[in-house]
């Protein structure tokens, strides 16, 4: 009798032990910037630290000294906020398109759509900025937020999304009662999207809000900066300080990490397209 | 989706799209190309020239009325410092000064480069200078100061670094970046039997000199101590010291460079080498610790735990003269504030700034007159009162004037990885050079590659 109980027990020891040792493995470089903020440039450089240092103060005094952390932390919100929104809705728009219209080209168009999925951004950075610096946008947040809605990987999943989780009898049922094209969107392809559209937006908000290399090249004036590329510019040539910047990353994931403790119950539940259709 | 929902979403995203709009537009019609800010100049300053540089430096407490505005970007906020002893002086020039995180400057200055649009000054890293000092969107310094002062009294090597390939002096550099032998005067006093930097510099005049020392100590110690940390940095030394890779768009690898390879060889296989990855946190605690002697840094190191060291550090001269982490000054030539810019060059390069750079930071002059001039008794404090004037100035001595190019220092540095990695993995002579010409040809198609006969 024992022994089944036995064999079960020790089942769940091991896989208890190994689902620690895997949080353990997250959780570990959160630790280290935490710990980390705490200590100063050259225990990081020198020391693996487990306690908390004290020169806490001291990196606050050196993050601040020559930045504005919470006008960053505010640009940084401003571009973030309005890129998740907009995003969010053109891209459904256009999967919702991809999804329940017919018209000619339409696979050739999604394929399209795929296709640019799966070049890297970073290949066209050049020629966005070509762009960017004729249509006068420099120092603008326009390019940050606007190209966006072209989120090909955010159409797709909407798509593949409203596939499954949206009935064509349900629009043709609106359409029948003479419900028009906007309002079919507004009143019931939104409000059936709204699992994905809350795991769309997290992802489009840390990926705007982590975004460096694009802000870097349109961002010239400090005003205007956004978080990550004000704690980038807390060095020194002479004493590099990066007890200052583990404490400004700590600091530029604490919004990230309220966004998740909001919504991390439906990314949970709905997480998979799967099972936000049988949702 | 209820009704009232919809009109909260509509109304929220009506604020956003109105919030957008509104902050994404630019400050002001800005036409291209111009200075990123209005010029906000309240008073027309007089033309500079060299009576008036020389009236401003002798008389810095006096405040200058001189205003205006202009704007400066750099890669590191030691700016900041710069800036705020040139206000103490000149309290009515503003200057905006803009930090770009460091590794990433030179893609920001790429593009900037591109759109025509620069800040009115602007630093550049030794590393990529020479990519953008030809362009004629970098002001030609003659125009706005007397730059013959720097060939009659700069460091010489300091003199041909600013210059552009036509021999244009096209970035100002203000310190000098010397590498020297780092070490601690307890540690020496008890393995080398003296902190004496001369007497030192002595002992380690030669790698093979060095390798003796090294095997002295390890023996002494029984092991726990090492002289030397690594074969890289022997690299970073002795580059400077061989033939130029490049010359006229053709890399030739002249013997001198097999010599240094070989060199280093011999000190990975000593058994008195202890192999440190160089920059490393493990090497910084291990050279603070005692473990080790010696490491070579420029005079601008941040790898020294001064609250621990303080008073207790030495330099010593190396075997070959280098220089390494250069920050020119550059100008933008379509800047409206060319006078302003005059007068802030004119103070980095004055004695007073260079004077305070070396009494605040132990940063070296790039003034050579100004280095003689105040080496006679000079001592550092947290150098234990060594005079490191007179150091510095037997390794500037040392250090071979030339312009850089562009490919000057990414050479040097691939160099140093592929001979580093080489050594360290048993490769030989023949398979590092074609490992290193195999990058060279992919990163810089244009060149004409000779490929040398392996002794």
């Amino acid at each position: 009798m024992s022994s089944p109980r036995a064999r079960r027990l020790l089942v769940r020891g091991v896989s208890h032990l190994f689902l620690f040792a895997i949080a353990l493995t997250a959780f570990y470089p959160f630790f280290v910037m935490i710990i980390s903020s705490t200590h100063n440039h050259f225990n990081i450089m020198t020391t693996i630290n487990i306690l908390p240092g004290n020169s806490l103060g001291d990196n606050w005094e050196r993050l601040t000294r020559h930045i504005n952390i919470f006008r960053g932390t505010a640009n940084s919100l401003v571009i973030a906020i309005s890129a998740t929104i907009l995003q969010n809705y053109f891209t459904l728009m256009g999967g919702y398109a991809f999804s329940k219209f017919l018209f000619k080209g339409r696979s050739g168009m999604f394929a399209f759509v795929v296709i640019m999925m799966m070049i890297p951004g970073q290949i066209s950075i050049i020629g966005f900025f070509h762009t960017v610096r004729q249509m006068g946008l420099i120092n603008s947040y326009i390019p940050l937020i606007i190209p966006g809605i072209a989120n090909s990987f955010a159409v797709f999943f909407y798509k593949q999304y409203l596939d499954g989780a949206l009935p064509n009898e349900m629009i043709e049922a609106a359409v029948m009662d003479g419900c028009r094209e906007i309002n079919i969107f507004h009143q019931i392809v939104l409000p059936l999207a709204k699992p994905a559209l809350v795991v769309q937006g997290v992802l489009i908000f840390i990926g705007s809000w982590n975004s460096y290399l694009t802000p870097l090249i349109i961002l010239n004036d400090r005003d205007r900066m956004t978080l990550p590329l004000l704690i980038a510019t807390v060095r020194d040539a002479n004493h590099a300080e990066v007890g200052a910047q583990y404490l400004g990353m700590l600091i530029s994931i604490i919004p990230i990490v309220i966004i998740f403790c909001f919504s991390s119950k439906v990314i949970m539940e709905r997480i998979s397209i799967g099972a936000a259709v049988k949702g | 989706m209820k009704k009232g929902s919809l009109k909260w979403l509509i109304a929220t995203m009506l604020i956003v799209t109105a919030l957008v709009i509104t902050a994404c537009s630019r400050n002001g019609d800005e036409p291209t190309p111009v200075t990123p800010e209005p010029p906000a100049q309240t008073t027309t300053p007089e033309p500079v020239d060299e009576d008036d540089n020389d009236e401003v430096e002798e008389t810095p407490e006096e405040p200058i009325a001189l205003s205006g505005s202009f704007t400066y970007w750099s890669y590191t906020d030691s700016a900041h410092n710069l800036v705020a002893a040139f206000n103490a002086v000149y309290p009515d020039i503003h200057v905006d000064v803009t930090i770009f995180g460091g590794g990433e400057y030179r893609t920001h200055m790429l593009t900037t480069f591109m759109s025509g649009d620069l800040p009115d000054l602007f630093d550049l890293e030794e590393g990529y200078m020479y990519e953008f000092l030809d362009s004629p969107l970098i002001l030609d310094l003659s125009t706005i100061m007397d730059t013959g002062v720097f060939a009659r009294e700069w460091v010489p090597f300091q003199n041909y670094a600013m210059k552009n390939g036509n021999g244009v002096y096209k970035a100002l550099i203000f310190q000098s970046s010397p590498v020297v032998m780092w070490y601690l005067r307890d540690v020496a006093e008890e393995w080398l039997g003296t902190s004496d930097d001369r007497e030192i510099s002595a002992m380690i005049y030669s790698w093979d000199a060095m390798l003796e020392v090294a095997r002295d100590v390890y023996l002494a110690s029984d092991g726990e101590v090492t002289v030397w940390p690594n074969v890289g940095s022997m690299f970073v030394v002795d580059a400077l010291t061989k033939p130029t890779l490049v010359v006229d768009n053709t890399l030739t690898i002249a013997p001198q460079w097999f010599d240094l390879i070989n060199t280093m060889r011999r000190v990975w296989e000593s058994p008195y080498t202890r192999h440190y990855p160089a920059w490393s946190g493990e090497w910084a605690a291990a050279w603070n610790n005692g473990e080790f002697l010696f490491r070579a840094m420029p005079s601008w190191d941040f790898f020294t735990d001064w609250d621990r060291n303080r008073g207790n550090v030495g330099i010593a001269v190396p075997p070959s003269g280098a220089f390494e982490g250069n920050t020119g000054i550059s100008v933008f030539a379509n800047s409206e504030h060319h006078d302003l810019i005059a007068t802030f060059l004119n103070y980095v390069a004055s004695d007073e700034f260079q004077t305070l750079n070396l009494e605040q930071h132990n940063q070296v002059p790039a003034n050579l007159r100004l280095i003689q001039d105040l080496s006679n008794g000079f001592s550092a404090p947290d150098f234990g009162g060594q005079n490191i004037l007179d150091t510095y100035a037997r390794v500037l001595a040392t250090i071979p004037a030339f312009t850089p190019d562009r490919f000057t220092r990414p050479l040097i540095n691939t160099f140093q990885g592929r001979a580093s990695t080489g050594i360290q993995n048993d490769w030989t002579d023949e398979e590092i050079i074609n490992e290193f010409i195999d990058m060279i040809a992919d990163q810089y198609p244009e060149l004409t590659i000779v490929r040398p006969d392996i002794p």
